[in-house]
């Protein structure tokens, strides 16, 4: 008895030294410890090469030239409040961006003053770098050419290292109004130093209702060539909560905006105005001036783009409705188009963030389904609720937010 | 857990203290079951044999060539000294692909009954893997532990 209690004891702890020894039990277990270093080399090697794209490209050094007149020596790649910065060198540039987003491209002196912005052209002011061809690590933009303060590529990527389909140029278009406001007012609290590099960003984003189609009976609704749009509202991110409190804004000529209270939320550190029911269904084109009246007393000033094509250009998902034999639905399935085009394809990781499905029903405004946000790859959606009437049903909203920040509501009606 | 409760289920095999004649010699041919696999064993000389192996753990195959120099052949305590050589395929959390193994190794063999075997060897083991979708690699030593216990059929054991 001694001597197996004793063999046990040994035993214990000889296989306790054995592993606290770092040793490999089996070749499978040797195998193993490698596989786990490969897999922090992987993420390693995928994070470098994320981090690897460039943009190239050259400004003209023409005597009376921009970037002699106006001294412009550093070019900035923005998204939101992620940025980064490349001296400008005999003209040449070479600046790393961040992937899977869209970056805006500025120019700025010595002393950080805005000088340009980037332009690809047709409404596109911001390259969207969540759709690259494979292969793709450097976009050269070659040769610049600057007209005031607008500086377009010599080499356009779009279509090119990233291939945006016709339908997806004019999405883009659409979306990327707001972001591109502050690619072309990169100052919006106007001191005279671009925001981001005093460590501040003002992104303003825009939330729309539309009224996309009806599904007349059938399991798919048609998608309008132009949709309804119900509602908006703007939204500024202030960037703290301490000095807007009294918030109010002034839109432009035929905004219906005028010294409007807006509320603020010190959870997001957003402020939007109190629109009321007088509200246009799409914002006014031109400059939004908002007050924050207590603390800074700081003016912040934006500029929303023309918003009369959104009616034909916003992403719009389509849903299908699975059911069940019983008449419940099982599940919806989507689809990313815009109105104009109903048989365009939008790749839904390019521009969407995130997506929702909301039912209603029996009547408008009773919910009775809200699915949780899902990533932008989604493309179905199995309810967890299997009791929800079709015929009941009043209208399917997906609702949805783009990589720009925008939110959209996009209902269909039985 | 379950590798430790392994290897402390051979240890306990080991402890039995009952002796075994034991011989091997020229045409013996063993089966073993190793951690975590299988294999099989021929003595091509009384002091040589070569074994085929496979091993499986989750996500991870290793199949390979294993070459043995017995220090002697009569005896209940073997020695041997000898070569791995392995095929290995992979799936971890990021990577995905192939790679090979050697191992120079040395160890003993224990017949604690006429006919089994516990076997124990020990040796570094240089381990290469590549992943599919990045061609990133990786290649190094780790010190690698075995254990099995064989069966010989025919002569063995003797």
């Amino acid at each position: 008895m001694k001597k197996i209690i004793l063999s046990i004891i040994v035993n214990v702890f000889t296989v306790e030294m054995i592993f606290a020894g770092g040793l490999r039990l089996g070749m499978t277990g040797a195998v193993k410890q490698k596989v786990k270093e490969l897999d922090k080399k992987v993420v390693e090697y995928k994070e470098a090469k994320s981090t690897k794209y460039t943009i190239t490209g050259k400004l003209p050094m023409s005597p009376g030239s921009i970037i002699r007149t106006q001294s412009i020596s550093k070019v900035i790649a923005f998204y939101n409040k992620w940025y980064s910065v490349a001296e400008i060198s005999d003209g040449s540039f070479s600046v790393d961006v961040q992937t899977g987003v869209p970056v805006g491209l500025i120019f700025v002196d010595n002393n950080n003053k805005y000088s340009g912005y980037l332009s690809l052209k047709n409404g596109i002011e911001s390259i969207p770098l969540t759709k690259i061809s494979s292969g793709t690590y450097t976009i050269d933009l070659q040769t610049l050419s600057i007209s005031g303060n607008v500086i377009e590529p010599g080499h356009n990527p779009i279509g090119d290292e990233i291939p945006l389909n016709s339908a997806e140029q004019q999405a883009l278009s659409q979306c990327n109004g707001m972001f591109a406001s502050v690619v072309k007012n990169p100052d919006v609290d106007g001191n005279g130093v671009v925001d981001i590099l005093e460590d501040k960003f003002y992104r303003p984003f825009i939330a729309y209702g539309v009224n996309a189609g009806n599904f007349s009976g059938a399991l798919t609704p048609t998608l309008n060539n132009t949709v309804t749009m119900q509602f908006y509202n703007i939204t500024l991110p202030y960037g703290s909560a301490s000095d807007a409190g009294g918030a109010k804004v002034t839109g432009p000529s035929g905004s219906n905006i005028t010294n409007k209270d807006c509320y603020v939320s010190n959870n997001s550190y957003n402020i939007y105005p109190d629109l009321g029911s007088s509200s246009t269904t799409i914002p006014t084109a031109g400059a939004y001036t908002f007050s924050l009246q207590n603390g800074s007393n700081r003016v912040l000033t934006i500029n929303i783009p023309d918003q009369s094509q959104a009616n034909s250009k916003i992403i719009v998902a389509v849903p299908t409705v699975v059911l069940n034999g019983d008449g419940t639905i099982n599940k919806l399935t989507w689809e990313y188009r815009i109105p104009n085009d109903s048989s365009s394809n939008i790749t839904p990781t390019a521009f969407i963030d995130s997506i929702m499905v909301q039912i209603n029903g029996p009547g408008p405004g009773n919910r009775v389904y809200d699915s949780p946000m899902m990533p932008n790859d989604t493309t179905e959606h199995t309810l967890t609720k299997q009791d929800i009437v079709w015929a009941n049903v009043y209208n399917i909203s997906m609702a949805y937010n783009d990589v720009y920040g925008n939110h959209y509501v996009v209902n269909f009606y039985k | 857990m379950l590798t430790k409760f392994f290897a402390l289920i051979l240890f306990s095999i080991l402890s039995l203290d009952t002796f075994v004649s034991a011989e091997v010699a020229k045409g013996d041919l063993g089966i073993s079951l190793n951690y975590p696999g299988i294999g099989t064993r021929y003595f091509f000389s009384d002091k040589i044999s070569g074994e085929i192996k496979a091993q499986i753990e989750k996500d991870i195959f290793v199949g390979g060539v294993r070459g043995y120099y017995y220090l002697s052949s009569k005896s209940q305590f073997l020695l041997f000294v000898g070569l791995e050589g392995d095929f290995t395929s992979f799936k971890g959390k990021e990577s995905k692909g192939n790679g090979f193994a050697g191992e120079v190794f040395a160890g003993g063999e224990y017949f604690f009954a006429r006919q089994f075997s516990f076997q124990f060897d020990f040796g570094p083991a240089l381990i290469s893997l590549k992943d599919d979708d990045t061609s990133v690699s990786v290649s190094g030593l780790e010190y690698v532990v075995n254990f099995g216990i064989n069966y010989y059929f025919g002569k063995g054991g003797k």
